[in-house]
């Protein structure tokens, strides 16, 4: 079941925290709602939960208008940042909990619980507590709690910003699993770029009550379409150019007395525009390297990172760039050489400023 | 307000419990109020002014308010400070303290007193054989006295946990920046405990402005404010409304405008407690060891008398007013259980009904204030927490004079015992509750929702069994509080519906003190039991020692 | 919790099954012995097994003026007549033929109360205490510097016995000895507080009635013994009432009958040393006190006493005492 939202504002007293935010999640997605915090991700999600009520526009799970719906009769399943598990029932019955409150009773009951529970590898731990078990293994019965009772809707809540770097990892895997096989309708808050881009099928970067941009993962990382976006997912170097002519796909701008090319992603005539480059999409090489644009340029700071190097790199007109290396040879530069910074204008994009 | 709101069941829980708390805590408090300005004589106030016994009684109460409280913090500081930081031998006693206060009636208490430092007792004729002559501990000597040993507990209980949560590091600092330490205890333990020592030092002037049983019995020649409360309200022969109504207000007023000083003291917020690491109790050893434990010992032994008084009283035989000491009998007992069995019946009975109630009724307003806030539940805390600056003795001319007659009348019904002990015990349940859900995420409830249980079964369900721990240490503790509850029960019962306290209190004004020692010891048993059982069976943390 | 509800439940239906309805109900202000040997003699006389609401007298006046419409007490046992006067409107006129053996003057008009016990006012004197005084045969003696703060009496302001035994000492004494006895003396804001300050020697003197007095004589205390001042003393009887349309009718008659019963008064000063208000019991058959014959009474005039409370007290209120608080 898909969830549609259109023209939704939420307001808390006189704050105004989602304003007219319209939304089409289609059945089955794995949705993620990327964003800082205070960027109103989880209220969005609150209120499609129905826990935080919506003072204007419409909610709707498959065509059924929820919007008035109180958040019980909803069949959600939410995961929590804190896991919300009951600490005085069993991870039996904490899993149980949400079949018996639709009045299922006796061995179905059991059966369901036991299987939900093997399948995140927990078929062993039916009678602990929750106090009794590691972070991991929480958050794993949390996701069997919410998906036992076969939802329409999956809803998390940054499930994974209370476990260590390495767990988050394995237990992404078997979110993503879960949601496949499962094919339920997901949406999933974090403020973490790496979590949205590896698991979503669509990401929705949000930014003051407002959804900046949709798109899949590859569509949000290379193809920011605003300087907002840009800077959260992924590093970018962002300057202001003066835009000097355009030809189909391409602009040629100005920027600190040079004047070069880069992919049109502007949306129309403009005179002044953004550029984004990645820092690693920039070349630094020695000579010019054919096929780039090249820039004379001077090294001015150097962050020798293992796997790669972070440079500072002053180019003519005072124009400062980050640039990263990869691979053999990336730490060659040192500070104060003269070099040349070259990129392909196909990866070089000019948005609306 | 969104629709959706009205249709989840705590909007309507919210004003029930406000129209409940309006009938039965406001409207008896308005209506002091307004009777202490209309009354037969014109206002209580411009007779207040010229009523001279009164006066003198507002002026003793606030005189003994703060001597009391003075010597109870001079008493309680440094035994919580020898007991958070030192080991040393009997330690264990005094951890039995906050027992011993809650435990034994006052009026036990004052009457053991008597016994010791009268003017014929123990003590008394002992430095009388030596050239020494105390005052007379009627009055201002025994009231202080009795008081102080039994209120210092208070500030014991609050100075030690303080202490505990003090970081020992900021005493170890001072002292590596070359303070002594002794100095480096005053100069940085103090200000960092103070604000404890204060709430402690002020509860302990709200329960002297209050005190019934203690005031009645040592004040003799001493006017103070509730005695002459009562007497107002149950004299031969007349029944002042005005006056009643006017002193009552006095006290009111005197506690509310301290509590207004503690909120002051409170948001000037100088005063942060340090969480940190609590410093090792150290073992005391040798010469220091053996005075430490003799001067605690010797608190814990003047506390622990009336309880000794009463165990061998109860057993003593008399003959009308005489105790016969030295000779045994089971007749006091056989009394409290045979012949007259009424006051340990409805005791249990009052007691145990109030529990219930007061417990559920706060569980479910704190969950409301905590977890449900709305436009009114900011009201419902505040009305609340009203019957904190209320004595019994208020309370109870509050009641009898709303509800005598009128709209609901309860005049000479067990309901309204019952309702005396909710009111006032309440707010502690609150008080507690409120702690308990603030540490209750919000998503456990929600997780609940979301598997699909509607509020109120998520609350029963899910939020309930959680608090249940503290739930049940409430109840036990507002059991014992209410069992043992005097000021405004006296006031408010009627023939027949005696409870163990009043009775009490009856025999030792009638000066039948073995029967009191049996309805006493009888009494201390009955508040005890549910302690005992839940502290070691069920293993309830009463006193937040974690 | 269940199983404490279920307990609560049982102990509250015991409770109840204690009164029928057509028992007679006492109000009363005695004391639990007192209350018990009269309910036994009920019980045994006249067959009547009774109710007991205790309470001080106000409270009990006051409550059975409330319940006018509908009284649930039959019989009010028992206060002074000055204080059960303003209730007279829900009291009950009824000659009991028990009065006949009362004396004459004891009865008040129209029978509206019936006498129940004679009070008698007594020093109270702890011999221990005495430490080298002459133990006091007259009011006189007490008014002797030398008790200065020894000597306690109930507060006559909130004490109908305080006010009787001020109110007769003002008319016995001159004024100067008046004076320097009210200097010597501390009160109590509780009358229950004389006798047992006394008993536990926190004073050597207490004025207070003989029933208070006697019980430490009886008790085997052997240091108290009791003065009746050789001037004379105060007497005050007490009564006991019909309540106005008693729902127990002509068993609310018979229990003031057999309140007033040669048995029931006999027993009454077995065990709470009441002076009978009958003429025809000898006490001193019975408990260790003299004859009232033998002692001399100062009669005052209860109705003056009465009419002149407000002025008396405030003059009293103004004499220097022992026990002044401030």
């Amino acid at each position: 079941m898909g969830i549609a939202i259109s023209n939704l504002s939420v307001r808390y007293g006189a704050e105004t925290v989602i304003s007219g935010l319209s939304l089409d999640i289609p059945q089955g997605c794995f949705f993620t709602l990327l964003g800082p915090s205070g960027c109103g991700k989880t209220t969005l999600l609150r209120t499609i939960a129905g826990f935080a009520p919506a003072s204007g526009g419409q909610i709707r799970f498959g065509g059924r208008d929820v919007t008035e719906l109180p958040p019980h009769k909803r069949a959600i399943g939410m995961v929590f940042q804190d896991y919300a598990l009951f600490p005085d029932k069993t991870v039996a019955d904490n899993v149980a909990y949400g079949l018996r409150a639709r009045g299922e009773k006796g061995e179905g009951v059991e059966r369901k619980v036991k299987a939900a529970l093997e399948r995140v590898g927990l078929g062993h731990l039916l009678s602990r507590h929750p106090a009794a078990l590691s972070g991991g293994q929480r958050q794993r019965v949390a996701l069997a709690r919410a998906l036992v009772i076969k939802p329409t809707v999956l809803l998390m809540d940054e499930p994974l910003s209370n476990l260590d770097a390495k767990l988050r990892v394995q237990i992404r895997e078997t979110i993503i699993e879960l949601q496949r096989e499962a094919n339920i309708t997901t949406v999933f808050v974090t403020h973490d770029q790496e979590e949205a881009l590896s698991m979503s099928d669509l990401i929705g970067v949000m930014n003051k009550g407002k959804v900046e941009q949709l798109g899949t993962p590859q569509q949000i990382y290379a193809t920011p379409r605003t300087g907002y976006v840009a800077d959260f997912v992924g590093a970018a170097n962002r300057t202001d150019v003066a835009v000097r002519s355009t030809s189909p796909g391409l602009v040629e701008f100005e920027v600190a007395g040079n004047r070069l090319l880069a992919t049109d992603a502007l949306e129309g005539p403009a005179e002044h525009g953004l550029l984004v480059l990645r820092p690693e999409d920039l070349k630094i090489s020695s000579a010019p390297v054919a096929g780039l644009q090249s820039l004379p340029a001077t090294i001015r700071g150097r962050q020798y990172l293992g796997a790669r190097t972070s440079y500072s790199v002053e180019c003519a007109g005072g124009l400062v760039l980050n640039a990263e290396l990869h691979g053999a040879g990336h730490d060659a530069f040192l500070p104060g050489a003269s070099v040349h910074l070259g990129f392909d204008p196909a990866a070089a994009r000019v948005i609306r400023s | 307000m969104n629709p959706s709101l009205l249709r989840s069941p705590w909007p309507w829980f919210s004003a029930l419990a406000l129209a409940l708390l309006g009938v039965f805590v406001v409207y008896p408090l308005l209506y002091i109020f307004t009777a202490s300005f209309f009354g037969d004589g014109g206002s209580g106030w411009v007779q207040l002014m010229h009523d001279g016994r009164s006066l003198a009684a507002i002026g003793n109460t606030l005189v003994l308010a703060c001597v009391v409280t003075l010597c109870s913090t001079l008493i309680g500081v440094p035994l919580a400070y020898v007991s958070a930081r030192f080991r040393f031998r009997g330690k264990l006693l005094i951890t039995l303290l906050p027992l011993i206060t809650l435990v034994i009636p006052e009026v036990v208490t004052a009457q053991t007193w008597l016994m010791i430092l009268g003017n014929n007792g123990l003590i008394t004729r002992f430095l009388k054989g030596h050239g020494i002559f105390l005052p007379s501990f009627y009055g201002w000597f025994g009231l202080i006295t009795s008081m102080s040993f039994i209120y210092y507990t208070y500030v014991y209980i609050g100075t030690v946990a303080a202490i505990g949560k003090f970081d020992a590091q900021l005493e170890e600092a001072a002292q590596s920046l070359g303070t002594a330490p002794v100095r480096s205890r005053f100069h940085v333990m103090l200000p960092v405990i103070r604000p404890a020592i204060l709430a402690s030092a002020l509860l302990v002037f709200t329960m002297v402005v209050g005190n019934f049983a203690i005031s009645t019995i040592l004040g003799h020649n001493v006017p103070l404010l509730s005695v002459a409360i009562y007497q107002a309200a149950v004299a031969e022969g007349a029944s002042n409304l005005t006056m009643q109504s006017t002193l009552a207000s006095t006290s009111v007023l005197i506690v509310m405008g301290l509590l207004f000083v503690n909120r002051r003291i409170i948001a000037r917020g100088r005063y942060e407690i340090v969480q940190g690491r609590g410093a090792k109790p150290q073992p005391l050893k040798g010469g220091q060891g053996v005075l430490v434990s003799a001067a605690a010992g010797v608190v814990v032994a003047i506390s622990l008398l009336p309880l000794v008084t009463i165990a061998v009283g109860a057993f003593t035989v008399s003959r009308g007013p005489v105790m016969r000491w030295g000779e045994w009998t089971l007749d006091n007992m056989a009394r409290v259980f045979i012949t007259a069995p009424g006051p340990l019946v409805n005791s249990i009975l009052f007691a145990g009904i109030a529990t219930l109630i007061s417990v559920a009724f706060s569980t479910l307003v704190s969950y409301l204030v905590v977890k449900k806030p709305n436009l009114v539940t900011p009201l419902i805390d505040y009305v609340a927490a009203i019957p904190l600056a209320l004595s019994g003795t208020v309370l109870g001319v509050g009641l009898l004079a709303s509800f005598n007659g009128g709209f609901l009348s309860l005049t000479g019904t067990s309901t309204i015992i019952v309702l005396a002990y909710v009111i006032r015990r309440m707010p502690f349940g609150m008080r507690n509750g409120q702690a308990i859900l603030h540490n209750i995420p919000n998503s456990i409830e929600e997780a609940s929702i979301s598997l699909g249980s509607p509020p109120f079964r998520t609350f029963l369900r899910v939020v309930l069994p959680m608090m249940l721990p503290a739930v049940a240490s409430a109840a036990i503790l507002t059991w014992t509080t209410t069992v043992s509850e005097l000021s405004a029960s006296l006031l408010v019962y009627s023939g027949g519906r005696e409870t163990l306290p009043i009775q009490i209190f009856r025999l030792i004004d009638s000066g039948l003190m073995a029967y009191a020692s049996a309805y006493g010891l009888v009494l201390v048993a009955v508040i005890l039991l549910p302690v005992v059982i839940a502290t070691t069976v069920f293993k309830v943390d009463l006193f937040g020692s974690k | 919790m269940m199983k404490l509800a279920a307990t609560t439940m049982l102990l509250a239906g015991f409770a109840a099954a204690g009164a029928a309805a057509a028992d007679p109900v006492i109000y009363t202000t005695n004391p639990v012995p007192a209350v018990e040997a009269v309910q036994a003699v009920i019980k045994e006389k006249a067959g009547l097994t009774t109710g007991i609401i205790t309470g001080g007298s106000g409270v009990l006046l006051r409550r059975i003026e409330a319940e006018k419409a509908t009284p649930q007490g039959d019989v009010f046992w028992s206060s002074s007549a000055n204080t059960m006067g303003a209730f007279k409107d829900v009291l009950e006129p009824y000659t009991s033929p028990e009065l006949a053996a009362m004396p004459a003057d004891l009865r008040v008009p129209e029978d509206y109360f019936q006498p129940a016990n004679v009070h008698v006012v007594t020093v109270m004197v702890n011999t221990d205490q005495l430490n080298g005084s002459a133990a006091p045969g007259d009011w006189k003696d007490l008014a002797d510097p030398s008790w200065k703060g020894r000597i306690v009496l109930p507060d006559p302001a909130n004490s109908s016995t305080g006010y009787t035994i001020v109110w007769g000492l003002s008319k016995l004494l001159d004024e100067a000895t008046y004076k320097a006895l009210v200097a010597n003396l501390v009160v109590s804001s509780s009358s229950s507080a004389v006798p047992k300050g006394v008993a536990m020697g926190e004073y050597t003197v207490g004025i207070t009635f003989e029933t208070n007095s006697y019980s430490y004589v009886d008790g085997g205390q052997t240091e108290i013994s009791i003065v009746y001042p050789s001037s004379g003393t105060f007497t005050t009887p007490e009564f006991a009432a019909l309540v106005k349309g008693a729902p127990a009718g002509d068993n609310a008659k018979k229990t003031i009958d057999t309140l007033l019963s040669k048995e029931a008064q006999i027993e009454l000063l077995k065990v709470a040393f009441r002076r009978p208000s009958r003429t025809d019991i000898q006490v001193s058959d019975f408990v260790k006190l003299p004859e009232l014959a033998s002692i001399k009474v100062f009669k005052i005039d209860e109705e003056e006493a009465a009419r002149s409370r407000d002025t008396f007290l405030a003059e009293w209120a103004a004499l220097p005492k022992a026990g002044s608080s401030k």
